[in-house]
């Protein structure tokens, strides 16, 4: 009756949240188990997009957004709060560089128009940009401007990754990994205890990946200039955008980064790109955190180890 | 994570420190959310003292078999929604054996030598039926548990309520309860045509307690809990007596009596082990000068499998209360005698062990315990031992089915 030896059997859910093909791999005891387990990490999943997306009249990022222009200012529950206050670390440390307010510039960066902006379109959003503009005293936020916002999808995903790796473990799951478009949170390793092989992205060859490295826990986030970009006369245009000038930064193709929580990982990763290719390494030896990187000409550097061979 | 030789980066310990902060990252800290699904529990308990022995009872009177108790408790967990859920309870337990009656030195001329405990000559036989019913609020910062229980059996009633209100600090780190329950008691004793007893007597008991609850890291959790627990009324255990100058009389103890405890738990998930540890310290004090510390360790591990495993060891010492003797060679000015063990300078150990299985919707436990009390398990000297201390074996089997 009582089993000595554990026989577990992998169970893979892949799914679509966040804009991204995600996946869910846990190690159960029979399928039923997984079957709840991932339905239910994966609706906490769904829970987050639906309550920051942009695009939901009844999210807490529209209502917001909606807020800004009014004095009084909107009352956030605990969790936006928490993010809120996490935002608000990211700017402190990147001097500036991580604002969520700085999500208005999509108004004048078009990607898929393959059009640069007028200098004027960016220089009228840049008043609306700014962290240090808005009064954050928890649980009150004011956007005093009429015209800013807050973007949380700098981080929710990250996030969310963290939620549903952790949910999984303890609901049980000792061995499985949460993989949300690319941003991994590592459940636990393997039942013998082997780590998982993952595949970062080449910033230029979508099909073959740059490395792979072997992760037991935490979570792995990468960003880089090949997520949202345009061509323009040759020269590559990416969504990196500094929130002072309103102009995608001149850095590297990608950084990857690993870090307990996905969360974490994933800002670090993203103020490195913001930093440029000289101040953005710099940044990441400081950190001491685990990562790799590729510049424009393709060379890649880091303390991440890799290692070679087909991904899992 | 690689750390700089001067420690952690600023920029990475803050970043940190504000991600650990967000909900859903402690792996310790009980969420306080309901379940979802209903659930229906049963447990049957077997209880069983070791007789006393032959040295340290008298040879004439009473049956050296001590206690056995059964009992079949069952409980039902019903979530109303995602704020509310009620429990209710129901215990059965019934009750044979002898039990010491009053204790004796050897030489009942003198009042000296070794005790001997007396026990209660007729195998006592009694039922005892106890409900209760609970409710429990989760708000976005409170939990809120109003409950009540009602107890009864053949010369014992009491009714009961309280309610415990809890409040998760924005931080979402660290949480504090506070609780306040009644209880109001009556004992009417059977009667014996030998020895007169008290009738319809009753006590009633207040209890305060507050708590803390700190997640120290994802793997740790710190609780600490003070509570004051006030008693007045007949608080005599109406059926002992004290032998007191040559004489066996109705004991009798003070009719108010005011507890305090102070218990502190620490819990820490081990990666090397998979399993989560536990260290609790207990110490308690009272006016009757009755003071006690409890340590508790152990070990609880879940496999992936879906069996879990449960251990733990418990030390326990404790002082007499002021009025308590073995036999009392005069009498006392104010009164107040007791010989009840409870009461007597001791120290115990006891060894639990579980074991339960999950097989789809059901979960199956069972678990042993033994117990061991002794003069010398005590922290501090005791001169004579209470004769009737007691040893036991308590075998549990128990069932859950979740809906």
């Amino acid at each position: 009756m009582f089993i000595g030896v554990s026989c577990l059997e992998l169970f893979t859910f892949p799914f679509k949240a966040m804009g991204s093909p995600c996946e869910l791999r846990l190690f159960a005891v029979d399928e039923k188990t997984a079957n709840q387990v991932a339905s239910d990490a994966i609706a906490k999943v769904d829970r987050l997009e639906k309550k920051y997306s942009r695009y939901r009249d009844d999210s807490v990022t529209t209502k917001i957004n909606n807020s800004a222009g009014d004095k009084n200012g909107i009352e956030v529950d605990t969790e936006t709060a928490l993010l809120l206050n996490y935002a608000q670390v990211g700017y402190e440390q990147s001097a500036g560089l991580f604002d969520i307010t700085s999500g208005i510039l999509r108004r004048a960066w078009d990607f898929r128009s393959n059009k640069i902006p007028e200098q004027q379109e960016i220089e009228a959003l840049l008043p609306l940009i700014g962290w240090n503009k808005l009064t954050w005293n928890p649980p009150l936020l004011c956007l005093p401007l009429q015209g800013m916002e807050l973007d949380f999808g700098g981080y929710v995903k990250e996030y969310a990754a963290d939620v549903a790796a952790n949910f999984c473990f303890l609901a049980g799951i000792q061995g499985g990994i949460v993989n949300l478009g690319g941003d991994i949170c590592i459940i636990g390793p393997h039942p013998d205890g082997t780590s998982w092989k993952i595949g970062i992205r080449h910033p230029r060859n979508p099909n073959m990946p740059m490395s792979f490295v072997m992760l037991s826990k935490g979570g792995l986030a990468s960003s880089g200039d090949y997520e949202r970009f345009m061509m323009v006369d040759g020269v590559r245009y990416a969504h990196i955008l500094n929130p002072h000038t309103g102009w995608p930064v001149n850095s590297l193709a990608s950084t990857s980064v690993c870090a307990e929580q996905c969360v974490v990982a994933g800002t670090s990763s993203t103020i490195a790109m913001l930093k440029g290719e000289q101040q953005g390494s710099t940044w990441l030896e400081e950190l001491g955190l685990p990562y790799l990187c590729m510049n424009q000409n393709e060379e890649v550097f880091g303390t991440l180890k890799r290692v070679s061979g087909p991904e899992e | 994570m690689s750390k700089k030789q001067s420690g952690i980066s600023p920029a990475l310990a803050a970043l940190t420190s504000a991600a650990v902060a967000l909900p859903g990252f402690s792996t310790v800290v009980k969420a306080a959310v309901g379940a979802s699904e209903p659930k229906l529990s049963a447990q049957y308990t077997r209880y069983d003292e070791d007789s006393i022995p032959s040295g340290d009872s008298d040879p004439v009177a009473g049956d050296r078999d001590r206690y056995e108790i059964d009992v079949l408790q069952v409980q039902f967990l019903y979530p109303l929604n995602e704020k509310w859920q009620v429990t209710t309870g129901f215990v059965y337990d019934d009750m044979s054996g002898s039990s010491p009656w009053y204790v004796r030195p050897t030489d009942t001329v003198n009042a000296t030598g070794d005790p001997l405990v007396v026990m209660s000559g007729a195998t006592i036989d009694d039922t005892r039926y106890d409900f209760r019913a609970g409710l429990d609020y989760f708000g976005e910062k409170f939990t809120i548990s109003p409950s009540i229980a009602y107890s009864t059996e053949k010369d014992y009633e009491s009714i009961a309520g309280g309610i415990a209100v809890e409040y998760e600090f924005p931080n979402k780190t660290t949480s504090i309860k506070g609780s306040i329950s009644a209880s109001f008691d009556e004992v009417d004793p059977t009667q014996d045509d030998a020895n007169s007893r008290v009738n319809n007597e009753d006590k009633e008991n207040y209890t305060f307690t507050g708590s803390i609850t700190q997640v120290i890291n994802k793997y740790t959790v710190l609780q600490s809990t003070l509570g004051v627990s006030y008693f007045d009324g007949f608080l005599t255990d109406p059926y002992k007596q004290a032998w007191v100058a040559g004489a066996a009389i109705p004991e009798n103890r003070p009719d108010d009596r005011i507890k305090y405890t102070w218990a502190t738990q620490l819990r820490r998930y081990s990666e090397l082990l998979a399993a989560a540890l536990h260290a609790d310290y207990r110490f308690y004090y009272d006016d009757w000068d009755v003071r006690s510390h409890t340590l508790e360790l152990g070990l609880n591990k879940v496999t992936d499998s879906g069996w879990a495993f449960d251990s733990s060891i418990r030390y326990y010492t404790q002082t007499q209360a002021d009025f308590y003797e073995p036999f009392y060679a005069q009498a006392r000015a104010d009164g107040e005698y007791s010989s009840d063990y409870r009461l007597s300078p001791y120290g115990s150990i006891s060894l639990r062990l579980g074991l339960s299985e999950r097989i789809g919707d059901w979960t199956v436990r069972i678990g042993a315990e033994r117990y061991l009390s002794d003069k010398s398990y005590s922290f501090q000297k005791v001169d004579v031992e209470n004769p009737a201390l007691l040893d036991y074996t308590q075998f549990t089997f128990g069932m859950d089915y979740s809906f």
